[in-house]
């Protein structure tokens, strides 16, 4: 047992001695005396632990001097004129040290001049525009792109231009641009179907009529007389009574008996990619159509609709009227199926409830084939309500790539603020600090050298890094503008999503936006608060000692 | 001028004449290896502090010893009261061997 106790303790010895004379071979030839002398004073510390402990700050020590021997001047033996300046530790700045620094810097600015790179940081800095719209109480829906392009094609009577904007605007403004948009070019009256079918505008009432004389055959315009009279009905009841209704059954009445549900999506798709195009549009903010993916369903609550027909057959089919039964259940069947073509798969519910009956119907009457058919039917809808559910099952973790491409992008933004601000810091003290003018007189610590060569290190890295997860989403919109190919734009919406919200904030995510960012703003408050306090602490003890 | 500092010059300005060892101050100021030793190559660095390579016996290797200069006591005698180590007047240090 002794014995392992003293061979232990031998090895332990050995390895410290190891360690310090590895550490005198990198060890620069001024501080190699002073590495000889830690370790000669190896043998004399008690305690094996003890002896590691000194062989490790030892050769931390050498290390330092190894490391600031790249950037200074090697030392020669100095004559201090006075007490004060014998604890100032200044050391000559290389210029080299300053060339690198400044290399650094045009590295940086040099990725400035790329379109994509400086698309990135913008991108990287809205987590703060957004987080400042949040307290503000408003959100930027026009950005500066947008605004120009709308100045350009009323400049120009460009009405593609002006439906354009009207789609990526809100409230008035939008409702305007689209009139004046219409009113240059009235085969772009669907735009009036596009606004009205996303959010609920005073001139709704006028162009439902326009829009119904511009494309009879859709049933568009007849849902968005439904939702208009469920607007009015809520907001003056605080419920709806559909029953009751005969206005809003009128409406639902002929959206169900058109012949096809059109929300203008292939439309809306050329007319985003020309302007883009003609205005050279490369800002995903506003290439990028987010609010499209809101427009998977059609406005108006047609479910209840559908509900109201199919309880109506039920009723027929009890009385034995199979045929005015089958024609209830048809209407809806219709409705859901254009409903699905249009890219609405809240319709599926309404395809099965209606084909389960039809053949249940047809079974009853004896019509074996007939029953069969929507029996085939009713298995075609379900194979694509689980092809849907499988295709959101791959959205998610498509989501989450999204999601960490946008959380490297916000990290190096602020990796670039930070370290530029340090590096700017760390000049202004080497340009202001000097007794003369002259370049050679430059005076800094080897802290602050250190610092320095460590800011604009890290500003290229994060340059670099900001560009990387960048890079493929720009891809995506290159591609768009040169080929039209929208298969990645939905990947580029997410990624500008996660981007507006806050590095660290996720978890806050589902408080709601304005908790959310409330309370990210306490979470950066005493984060900042902590560190002022901490530099505030730091300085009182430098000035304590610059009492010299 | 930082709190390790002073307690290093301390230790100097109570046996001004004295050789001291690295270890030996370590122990008294309490202060780590990797704290100590950068310490004692600046004030060396600026003529503060003589350094003294010393042979105890055969065979084993000799060791780094350190003391004020005349420079090094001068300094310390410029600096402000609140931060001066009292310096004590010379006198032949017992240990390890004489100036």
């Amino acid at each position: 047992m002794m014995m392992k106790v003293h061979r232990q303790t031998i090895h332990r010895h050995k390895v410290a001695a190891a360690l310090l004379r590895a550490a005198l071979n990198i060890a620069p030839a001024h501080a190699a005396e002073w590495g000889r002398a830690m370790l000669g004073e190896l043998r004399h510390v008690e305690g094996d632990w003890s002896a590691l402990m000194w062989a490790v700050g030892g050769a931390s020590v050498l290390a330092r001097q190894a490391f600031f021997s790249l950037f200074m001047r090697s030392n020669a033996q100095h004559i201090a004129p006075s007490g004060g300046e014998v604890f100032a530790k200044e050391k000559p700045m290389r210029k080299s040290t300053l060339i690198v620094a400044a290399a650094c810097l045009a590295v940086c600015l040099l990725f400035f001049t790329a379109p994509a790179f400086r698309q990135a940081f913008q991108i990287s800095l809205e987590q703060w525009s957004s987080l400042a719209d949040a307290f503000h109480g408003s959100y930027r829906y026009a950005g500066p792109d947008l605004q120009k392009l709308t100045q350009q094609a009323r400049q120009n009577h460009d009405a593609e231009g002006l439906a354009f904007a009207a789609m990526r605007c809100c409230g008035n403004e939008s409702a305007q641009l689209a009139e004046e948009a219409v009113t240059l070019d009235p085969r772009l009256t669907w735009v009036y179907g596009v606004l009205g079918a996303r959010n609920s505008f005073s001139q709704r009432d006028e162009w439902i009529p326009k829009l119904e004389a511009f494309d009879p055959q859709n049933a568009l315009p007849h849902l968005m007389l439904a939702s208009q009279i469920e607007w009015r009905q809520i907001g003056q009841h605080g419920a709806m009574n559909f029953e009751a209704t005969a206005d809003w059954q009128n409406a639902m009445a002929a959206a169900f008996a058109s012949p096809k549900i059109d929300v203008y999506r292939d439309r809306v798709n050329q007319l985003d990619h020309e302007v883009a195009v003609r205005y050279g549009l490369s800002d995903p903010y506003e290439a990028q159509m987010e609010y499209f993916l809101s427009l998977s369903h059609v406005p108006g609550n047609s479910r209840e609709y559908a509900k109201l027909l199919l309880a109506n057959g039920d009723h027929l089919a009890a009385r034995g009227d199979y045929e005015g039964a089958a024609r209830q259940y048809l209407t809806v069947a219709h409705f859901g199926e254009n409903s699905r073509a249009s890219g609405d798969f809240l319709a599926v519910p309404i395809l099965e409830d209606s084909y389960k009956r039809l053949a249940a119907l047809c079974e009853k009457r004896g019509d074996q084939s007939q029953a069969q058919i929507f029996t085939a039917r009713l298995a075609d809808v379900e194979r694509a309500r689980q092809a849907n559910i499988a295709a959101n099952r791959d959205f998610v973790p498509r989501n989450r790539i999204e999601q960490r491409d946008a959380e490297i992008l916000e990290f190096s933004g602020i990796g670039m603020i930070l370290f530029g601000g340090l590096l700017f810091a760390c000049a202004v003290i080497a340009i202001i600090h000097p007794r003369s003018g002259r370049f050679s007189t430059f005076r800094v610590t080897g802290r602050m050298t250190a610092l320095a060569f460590g800011s604009g290190a890290g500003l290229v890295v994060s340059s670099v890094v900001l560009y990387l997860s960048y890079r493929p989403y720009a891809e995506i919109i290159r591609t768009y503008l040169r080929d039209g190919d929208r298969s990645h734009m939905r990947d580029l919406a997410f990624f500008v999503d996660h981007a507006e919200t806050p590095l660290g904030a996720g978890s806050l995510y589902q408080m709601g936006d304005i908790s959310m960012y409330f309370w990210y703003g306490v979470i950066t408050m005493c984060a900042v608060a902590l560190v002022f306090c901490t530099g505030k602490y730091f300085l009182q003890q430098r000035r304590a000692a610059a009492v010299v | 001028m930082s709190p390790q500092t002073l307690s290093v010059l301390e230790r100097f300005a109570e046996r001004p004449t004295a050789w001291h060892y690295g270890y030996e101050i370590s122990r008294e100021t309490g202060l780590k290896s990797g704290t100590l030793y950068p310490i004692l190559m600046r004030l060396a660095k600026y003529g503060l502090l003589e350094t003294k390579w010393i042979t105890m016996e055969k065979g084993v290797p000799p060791r780094h010893t350190y003391r004020l200069t005349a420079k090094g006591v001068e300094v310390l005698r410029e600096l402000p009261a609140g931060v001066r180590p009292r310096v004590r007047a010379r006198r032949p240090a017992l240990s390890p061997s004489g100036a």
